[in-house]
């Protein structure tokens, strides 16, 4: 009995004896520079039954997913050594190390009385052969891309703990010099999809999103620029004209609670940054001179507001407080800077913006609210502009004189053409 | 008479008036050039010309208000660059050879031979140690710095694992691993790679081990350290600094 109880006290003397005796470990660093893509496979989607074509629509869509993030490389199928109908939606370890796979994603789909079923599995090779995320989605054929968009987004999050974006969307304006008019259209971010959002007029400009889910853009329906809403709660599919001011309602903002729009008015005559309440009603006038004062967009905490000023002479980009007053001058470089966009992040206090250069050309910078420094993410690729941040602040979409809407990541990588139409000032949803 | 008197002027009266003109105007002269030293005297002296001379490092100066060029980071690290590990095991086996095939030669020829070697080695190291254009990893064939047996194993880590782009740079700068890498007499790397700390990011850690595992082998140790690390393994501390 005595003994049971001394018996791991003795162990644990004896282990701490046995630290204490052996030397301390001397570690010589090494320290790595390189910085690579995740290898992510997506093999094909193993059909249960009637779902050959979704499960191909559905290994493509995850299989983009992760190349557009610019966190991944997709492997190529053809150089799979796996024994993928011996596997099933498991893995054997060895065939996807040798071909240097660090993730494989797994699906099997099948389609029952029209709805399809869909099992995702990821496996992260450094930990095994056991799926280190599961998940079953039911829904339509016609809805297959949507759920494959949804476990990208939960493939994003396991890796980055970041909320995804692939099933956000992106608001952009497309217009038709034959019929001299211009919409308002929404695509998935992908570019899948697009479809019109305006039916007021023949100029509609400048979408913005609520943070829930609701549209405001800028037409010309009764003759006078006025916002315009739609969807997000504020009268379903119709547009709600919600703010009529004689002159300018243009340039509109949302406040990350939804409980402001920040916009420029022209109702006194000069252009001014004014906030109003989501029906309309002013609340606040924001800046007060004779220069011309423009695009607001929030801060993430919503306590500060970025525009665009001529003050200096020159279009810039300012910052001040959401409630008005204390503006400072943030670029200082070039002379013609507008466009900005606060990134959403709260630990990355980047505003983007569109500059031109000495050489007349437009491109896509960032500039650092709280140090200043500028970092120039387009170059040499003709002219880019109108930067919005993706929701997470991992993506900016942007528009392209090389045609179309283009997606980058924030220092300017991995540049892919989203959409081929003409579109401009792209807007993409909280 | 006394008109023609009154029309006249003496001799003595026109030599007079000369002599009295010229002393006036030296005197003014003297005057005016006396006023002239002083006011030169009163003056501060003229400034003197200066050559600007500007130290430029790299070309032009830079346009503050200009806007910046766009950097293009480097691509992450490729595995078929550095330093080439097989060299050491071949030496041996090379020198036999070439002193076998000296002994079939005359001394003359024996000596061309090697003047034609000396002459080649001086002129494999000169391209061997750099590259006007620069070249990732540099060009040199052997660590000259520090321990060359950990410059050897540093490189081959960094030539096979590079930080996962999941991990945000800002994050992996403050992240750590340190590990105990054992080796068999072979230098077959023992599996699992022991850890004995963890960087906290399960990602980190695996990319770290997994590169360890895909090197298999590392050459042997020399011969002063083979024996301690044969039987305690060599502890690493492994991080990740970026392009700076």
């Amino acid at each position: 009995m005595v003994i049971r109880k001394l018996l791991p006290l003795a162990i644990s003397l004896c282990a701490a004896g046995a630290a204490l005796a052996q030397p301390k470990r001397e570690y010589t660093e090494i320290s790595g520079t390189g910085q690579t893509l995740y290898r992510i496979a997506v093999p094909p989607v193993i059909d249960g039954g009637g779902a050959a074509d979704a499960g191909r629509t559905l290994a493509a869509v995850v299989a983009n997913d992760m190349t557009l993030s610019g966190l991944f490389k997709v492997l190529s199928p053809s150089g799979f050594l796996a024994n993928l109908a011996k596997e099933g939606t498991g893995i054997e370890l060895d065939p996807w190390v040798n071909v240097g796979a660090q993730a494989v994603v797994k699906a099997r789909a099948t389609l029952v009385g029209g709805q399809l079923s869909v099992d995702f599995y990821l496996y992260d090779v450094g930990k095994g052969a056991s799926p280190v995320l599961q998940k079953s989605y039911k829904g339509s054929v016609k809805g297959a891309r949507g759920l494959a968009h949804r476990f990208g987004d939960e493939i994003l999050k396991y890796y980055t703990g970041d909320r995804g974006m692939f099933t956000t969307k992106i608001a952009f304006v497309s217009a038709n010099p034959r019929a001299k008019s211009s919409h308002v259209y929404v695509m998935d971010y992908d570019g899948h999809g697009p479809y019109r959002v305006s039916s007021t007029g023949n100029q509609n400009v400048l979408p913005a999103w609520s943070p829930s889910g609701g549209l405001v853009y800028t037409s010309w329906l009764w003759n006078n620029p006025d916002l315009f809403m739609v969807g997000g709660g504020g009268g379903g599919g119709r547009a709600v004209r919600i703010s009529k001011q004689p002159g300018l309602n243009i340039g509109a903002a949302f406040s990350p609670s939804g409980g402001s729009i920040a916009l420029t008015l022209s109702r006194d005559g000069n252009p001014e940054i004014y906030t109003i309440s989501p029906s309309g009603a002013i609340q606040r006038r924001l800046t007060a001179n004779g220069a011309i004062d423009a695009s607001p967009t929030f801060s993430p905490d919503g306590g500060q507001i970025a525009f665009v000023s001529n003050r200096g002479g020159s279009p810039q980009i300012y910052v001040m407080s959401a409630s008005g007053g204390g503006a400072r001058r943030l670029t200082f470089k070039g002379n013609y800077n507008q466009e900005p966009s606060w990134c959403p992040r709260a630990d990355t206090p980047l505003v983007a913006f569109t500059g031109r250069d000495d050489s007349g050309n437009f491109d896509i910078f960032t500039v650092n609210v709280s140090s200043g420094e500028l970092k120039r993410l387009t170059q040499g690729e003709g002219s880019n502009k109108s930067p919005t941040w993706s929701p997470n602040g991992r993506l900016i979409a942007f528009s392209s004189s090389r045609g179309g809407l283009w997606l980058m990541t924030k220092d300017g990588l991995n540049q892919t053409r989203v959409h081929k139409g003409g579109s401009q000032t792209p807007a993409w949803s909280r | 008479m006394s008109l023609r008197r009154r029309r006249g002027f003496e001799p003595i009266t026109i030599v007079g008036f000369i002599v009295t003109l010229i002393l006036h105007g030296g005197a003014v002269t003297g005057v005016l050039l006396y006023r002239r030293a002083l006011e030169a005297a009163s003056k501060p002296p003229p400034p003197p010309s200066y050559v600007v001379a500007k130290l430029l490092r790299l070309g032009q100066p830079k346009d503050p208000k200009k806007l910046p060029d766009k950097i293009v980071p480097q691509e992450a690290t490729k595995k078929d660059e550095g330093i080439d590990l097989s060299g050491d095991a071949h030496d041996a086996p090379a020198r036999k050879k070439k002193k076998d095939d000296d002994a079939k030669l005359s001394d003359r020829q024996r000596r061309a031979l090697d003047r034609a070697d000396l002459l080649a080695a001086a002129q494999k190291e000169i391209e061997a140690e750099g590259s006007p254009d620069g070249v990732r990893h540099g060009t040199a064939t052997k660590a000259e710095g520090g321990d060359p047996y950990l410059t050897k194993l540093a490189d081959l880590f960094n030539r096979t694992w590079a930080l996962p782009a999941i991990i945000p740079a800002a994050e992996a700068r403050r992240l750590y691993l340190l590990m105990v890498l054992k080796i068999d007499k072979d230098g077959t790397i023992q599996t699992p790679i022991q850890v004995d700390r963890s960087s906290g990011n399960a990602h980190f850690d695996n990319s770290v081990t997994a590169a360890w595992q895909r090197i298999k082998k590392i050459p042997l140790p020399p011969p002063d350290r083979f024996a301690s690390m044969l039987a305690n393994g060599l502890g690493l501390k492994i991080t990740w600094k970026g392009l700076q």
